[in-house]
């Protein structure tokens, strides 16, 4: 017979893990929703803006277990050090996502149905390729898959033009002059929120190269772009 | 959607029964007072951890618990300590031992088989038939995470065992009396990581259903394996608590500062 050591700790780190997609299962669904909630679905915004408490509870329980584990069971070396330490800081980010879904479902409240209709193509691809990336990134953290993370920054490029198309498109409503220019602002933000969580999903999948790695190229790259600025 | 917090690795000590009370107790060696004036409780079926640096009284306080100070001559006490409800200095010594296990910082197995070593204590308690002798060897020793490595050689002598192995006898000879309580005094010192790892789990598991209490240097073992822990000082309870919230956010300068190796 093995004896199964550290019980507690190896216990404590599949809650996280178990959390951590509980928590990625609500992002992505948020994500999904969101897209239909900005082009008139009310239930689907209704859905989206009461999902604060269950995001605070969520990230609440991931933060104290990873503490506690930080606090509790020391030694944490290596692989499960990255773990805890990159599930500490991706809660932020997941946590982020959802916040933005609300933001977006907030602001297209007082879009009239008839300019959301616009960019409804647009907004269900952005959603879409959005809640694709942050369920493939918590899974590629999930399962330590380098190659998964990798394919999701990749994505990005492809939401990137999806929302380049969608600002030409808006861009191009306004040159027309035929329609009212009133909400093509709100319009375009909105898209930019679902351009943002794609970037978000990036980093996400940048946490899960740094738990095999030790390296976040995403975190790196920013310090490294922010640096000459500063000084 | 359900989002119910996760389960702490350490268990609560609000409402856990007090299995030991320990009423403005003071001890001396001769002329030197080794704990003043400690006021305590240890929680039923849980690991309680005393820790401190060399010389504060944690060990005289958990060796108190089983009356070795009796083994003192210069000892004097003042104050009471109760174990389910009575004073244990009003109580035999003998009788007493029998419900409070200790192993000891060295593994110190009898110059005798494994079994032998096991049926020591109920021996001494009771006849024990042949085929009771097997029941109680094989429940304590698999209690002890033992009974697959020495199923096949019983009757062999314990001191041909490792010393994770030795100590992990030492316990399960120490259950063999089925004590409410037991005593651990730096059980680990003397093992390697891994016999550390396989005792430290065994503390874990007794705690379900034992009151467990250990002293131990390191400060770590206290953090993963206790549900409360208590930091002595100079024969001093400094403070005292959920081990989380002792570690976590102690209310002493003295106990952040000793939990944090800054302690001069």
């Amino acid at each position: 017979m093995v004896i199964s050591t550290r019980t507690k700790f190896t216990d404590q780190l599949n809650e996280v893990e178990v959390l951590i997609r509980r928590f990625s299962e609500k992002t992505v669904a948020d994500v999904r929703a969101a897209g239909l909630a900005v082009t008139g679905d009310r239930g689907a915004a209704e859905g989206v803006m009461e999902g604060r408490k269950a995001e605070d509870r969520l990230r609440s329980a991931i933060e104290n277990t990873c503490l506690d584990i930080m606090l509790l069971q020391q030694p944490l070396i290596g692989v499960d050090l990255r773990f805890v330490s990159g599930s500490f800081r991706m809660v932020s980010d997941l946590s982020h996502i959802d916040s933005m879904t609300r933001d977006a479902v907030f602001l297209a409240e007082d879009i009239p149905a008839k300019a959301a209709k616009k960019l409804e193509k647009e907004f269900t691809t952005l959603s879409a390729y959005a809640a694709n990336m942050v369920d493939k990134a918590v899974d590629a953290f999930c399962t330590s898959d380098v190659e998964k993370a990798q394919q999701v920054m990749e994505a990005d490029t492809a939401v990137n033009d999806l929302y380049a198309e969608a600002e030409e498109k808006l861009v191009g409503l306004i040159r027309d002059g035929k329609s009212s220019a009133q909400y093509l602002p709100e319009l375009l933000m909105v898209a930019k929120y679902f351009e943002r969580m794609g970037d978000l999903a990036k980093r996400i999948a940048a946490w899960a190269v740094f738990r095999v790695t030790g390296e976040h190229t995403v975190a790196e790259k920013a310090s490294q772009q922010q640096a000459p600025a500063e000084q | 959607m359900d989002t119910d917090n996760t389960q702490n690795a350490q268990r609560g000590i609000e409402g856990a029964e007090t299995a030991i009370s320990v009423r403005d107790f003071n001890l001396w060696y001769g002329d030197f007072q080794a704990l003043k004036g400690v006021n305590l409780e240890i929680p039923k079926n849980r690991a309680t951890a005393f820790i401190g640096p060399s010389g504060c009284g944690k060990s005289t306080l958990l060796r108190t618990f089983n009356r070795m100070c009796d083994f003192v001559e210069s000892v004097r006490t003042e104050g009471t300590i109760e174990f389910g409800g009575q004073d244990i200095f009003q109580m035999d010594s003998n009788a007493l031992r029998v419900y409070v296990g200790m192993v000891f910082q060295h593994p110190n197995p009898f110059p005798m088989s494994i079994r032998e070593n096991i049926l020591y204590g109920p021996r001494r308690q009771r006849r024990i038939s042949k085929s009771e002798g097997d029941e109680i060897c094989e429940r304590c020793l698999t209690r002890a995470a033992l009974w697959d490595e020495v199923k096949d050689d019983l009757n062999k002598s314990g001191l041909g065992l490792s010393g994770g192995q030795q100590q992990r006898l030492c316990i399960a000879r120490a259950l063999a009396t089925d004590p409410d309580i037991l005593l651990m005094d730096e059980p680990t010192s003397a093992l390697d990581p891994i016999s550390t790892s396989m005792v430290e789990q065994l503390m874990s598991e007794l705690a379900t259903d034992h009151t467990v209490v250990v002293v131990t240097h390191n400060m770590q073992q206290a953090a993963r394996v206790a549900d409360k822990t208590a930091f002595f000082y100079l024969g001093e309870l400094i403070e005292e608590g959920p081990t989380r919230e002792l570690f976590g956010n102690p209310r002493e300068q003295r106990t952040q500062e000793y939990l944090s190796g800054r302690f001069s």
